[in-house]
């Protein structure tokens, strides 16, 4: 067995095959000896954006698009999406940075909350393969950062006929904890198949973290830090809806919404602004 | 530095030999951990040791509940009185161990805690204990206006330095008044208890030790200090701690020492920079202090002639030779500047007569310089029956601040209690002399403005020089 490691960023790497054995060493087995074991899968890097530009420049336009506005975006979210550098830029220090605005609090809430959402619809999507992003959440009452995929074929068939991957979400009430979700017809928004990865003793935005999907015909692996917490099959929407992850491509989407159905309201507590760091989005294709 | 490293070794060294009377290499000495690190405040009882409670205002609010808990089978229950409760207006205590713990493997005290109905908790914290009738708060921690909701939540008050914490008595303290329309109200805490938590973050705080200081020899205490946590829930909690927090370090120790918690010791003329620290957390500040060497203090006192202006014919607020009024404050900068004064005072005496002594006078939060008021809220003073106000003023000719052309304002709330709708104020058209006491006599017909007289709350002293002294602060007819 190859147990070639992934290599950190400074090494760009063509082929990795991921670890055949992980120690599971956070949450789900007190036993630091135990290993898990992983079917053994080699891929290979299509498509990556390693945010190296200068402090201040907008993501790549050949790589990604805003979504832009507010009205709620489904979920009576309260940000406000532009595509200033503001509000989405790289650092400088090879990090994309998504920020939100330092808002008003008036009398009871918050006003002027700007925070940006970009996606690669149309420029760069995929079915199948190792979707990876090394983040750094923000956090505070209100706050719900994602790293997630969207069917590309939204716009004919609607959502969420279209399926929906979230790699990634966090609710920034809960500082160690993310979420793994999966949408699609019949178990969608508060009916997603989820299930959430705690950090023991600390919290996602005090480092950064690797969150990653290995996805397949009817599977789906979620990843962090190449720890393996939920496979989702066709079987957990067995009687609910479709499985309809094995037919079209998807595109990624990076995004700090702020209030709304999955979070908390942001209180007078909440520290503003706050800021996603993206150290990279790298997607693989799956070799045999 | 090296002052500091010198205390904690012989600190360490008497501790070392008195604990285990070994003999050892001084430089492998290490402050040894001899108190216990029981994390334990209340779980299904009091774990804490004889005699762990002291009772404020109605000192029967606190009691054992065996029926309502958040897990296991006690809670600890605390009835807040309606105000106007002949027992006690609000629910105050302390527990503490009669031995101090190591509490320096925490990072938080956490517990569950509900109320009957949504309320505020006034003060809550830690730091605060009375074993054996010793009272000690030297590490007094405290969040301010906690609300509870009807359902069990966990709240949390983070350490603000933890490595300070290696004998500490106090676990928990609480004063709560009740808000609601006077309205008193029931509320319980369970699982009260250190942890250590990594999920605790981003402490922020206000620059430390506080503004540069123009300053005398003598000992200075850094005040209270306030910072802001993000807690596991995500939000922001500000909390407030003793400067004892602080880990000092004088650049010249020739000038000033550091070796008390929260305190420094200004022992010669000359400048120093005061660092200072919050270990663990990354917070740091500094100020720099120049110091003017020892005080140049009266020699003589005055006395009011008793004869001219009896008892009967007086209001005094500060003299030794008639009755005082209660004074809440000599310094109450709080009231002018959001923190931002580095005033202080002291009560001295001089051939067998008390004066307060001011020294770094400043307003540096308006940045005009030079502003305090002794302020008397509680009890206000009735001067609708007087005629002239009277204080004795000592100017110290060393004084760093020269702006002299004095402004006196009386503030009285009798029109409006809590506002300060009538002020009256008084400009001296001449400078102090100074080296000398110097007696103002001033009609309180010169204080433009004065409507209201029956209840007499400040007195403010605006343009002063920043280093006075001043006595026989009075009201006659």
């Amino acid at each position: 067995m190859n147990f070639t490691k992934i290599k950190n960023k400074s090494d760009k790497l063509v082929s990795v095959a991921i670890y055949a054995f992980i120690l599971v060493s956070l949450i789900g087995c007190n036993d630091t000896g135990n290993v898990q074991q992983l079917p053994q899968r080699k891929y290979q890097l299509v498509w990556s954006d390693e945010f190296d530009s200068v402090a201040g420049a907008s993501p790549d336009a050949t790589k990604w698009s805003f979504d832009l506005g507010g009205g709620g975006w489904g979920n009576n979210e309260y940000e406000v999406y532009t595509n200033s550098p503001a509000n989405a830029s790289t650092d400088g220090n090879g990090n994309l940075a998504i920020k939100t605005s330092l808002p008003k609090w008036v009398t009871d809430h918050w006003e002027n909350i700007y925070s940006a959402r970009i996606n690669t619809k149309g420029k760069f999507e995929q079915a199948y393969g190792r979707f990876e992003a090394r983040i750094k959440t923000p956090y505070g009452s209100g706050m719900w950062p994602a790293f997630w995929l969207l069917g590309a074929n939204k716009d004919t068939i609607g959502w969420p006929q279209c399926g929906e991957i979230d790699i990634m979400e966090l609710n920034g009430s809960k500082s160690s904890i993310i979420n793994g979700s999966l949408h699609g017809p019949g178990y969608s928004h508060g009916a997603a198949i989820t299930k959430s990865f705690a950090l023991a003793n600390a919290r996602y935005n005090a480092d950064f973290h690797v969150f990653a999907i290995e996805w397949g015909k009817d599977y789906i692996d979620y990843f962090v830090d190449n720890v393996l917490y939920q496979e989702i099959t066709p079987t957990n929407v067995l009687g609910k809806g479709d499985w309809v992850f094995n037919d079209h491509p998807f595109y990624i989407l990076l995004n700090i919404a702020v209030g709304g159905d999955y979070v908390t309201s942001p209180t007078q507590q909440t520290p503003f602004p706050q800021t996603m760091l993206v150290d990279y989005v790298r997607v693989y294709k799956e070799v045999k | 530095m090296k002052s500091i490293k010198l205390y904690y070794s012989i600190t360490a060294l008497i501790i070392v030999i008195m604990a285990v009377g070994c003999e050892r290499k001084l430089d492998e000495l290490q402050l040894a951990t001899k108190y216990p690190t029981n994390p334990d405040v209340f779980i299904d009882g009091l774990n804490l040791g004889p005699n762990p409670y002291n009772a404020w205002g109605k000192v029967t609010n606190f009691s054992i509940d065996y029926v309502e808990k958040y897990s296991g089978t006690a809670s600890m229950k605390f009835d807040v009185p309606n105000l106007g409760d002949p027992l006690g207006n609000a629910a105050g205590g302390a527990f503490f161990t009669p031995v101090g713990r190591d509490l320096s493997g925490y990072t938080a005290l956490t517990f569950w805690a509900k109320a009957s109905e949504v309320d505020t908790l006034t003060k809550v914290g830690f730091g605060s204990s009375a074993a054996n009738g010793v009272t000690d708060e030297t590490y007094k921690v405290t969040v301010n206006n906690l609300v509870l909701t009807t359902t069990w939540t966990k709240y949390y008050i983070p350490i603000p330095d933890p490595s300070k914490l290696t004998n500490e008595k106090g676990m928990f303290w609480y004063w709560v008044d009740p808000r609601n329309g006077g309205k008193g109200f029931t509320y319980w805490i369970d699982e009260l208890k250190f942890e250590n938590l990594g999920t605790i973050a981003y402490p922020s705080s206000a620059v430390f030790p506080g503004k540069d200081m123009n300053v005398e020899t003598d000992d200075y205490q850094i005040p209270d200090l306030s910072a802001t946590f993000n807690l596991p829930t995500g939000i922001n909690q500000t909390e407030t701690f003793t400067s004892a927090y602080l880990t000092l370090a004088s650049t010249n120790p020739g000038v000033a020492t550091v070796n008390k918690p929260g305190k420094f010791t200004v022992v010669n003329a000359g400048s120093t920079l005061i660092t200072a620290k919050l270990v663990g957390n990354n917070l740091q500040g500094a100020a720099l202090i120049t110091s003017l060497g020892a005080p140049t203090l009266p020699t003589t006192a005055l006395t009011p002639d008793t004869t001219t202006y009896p008892p009967a014919n007086v209001k005094s607020i500060y003299s030794d030779s008639y009755t005082n009024a209660t004074i809440d404050s000599y310094e109450p900068f709080w009231i002018w500047s959001g923190g931002g004064m580095t005033t202080a005072y002291s009560i001295k005496s001089v051939v067998g007569n008390n004066y307060i002594r001011y020294t770094n006078l400043n307003d540096t939060y308006n940045q005009k310089g030079i502003l305090v008021a002794i302020s008397f809220e509680t009890v206000p003073v009735d001067i609708s029956a007087m005629t002239t106000f009277h204080m004795d003023v000592f100017v110290q000719a060393t004084s760093p601040h020269k702006e002299n052309k004095p402004i006196i304002r009386l503030e009285d709330w009798s029109q409006n209690y809590g506002g300060t709708n009538s002020i009256g104020s008084y400009t001296s058209s001449t400078e102090l002399a100074t080296g000398s006491w110097v007696p103002l006599d001033i009609p309180l017909s010169s204080f433009t403005g004065l409507s209201g007289k029956s209840h007499l709350v400040h007195i403010v002293l605006e343009n002063f020089p920043s280093i006075i002294c001043v006595d026989n602060i009075y009201f006659h007819k």
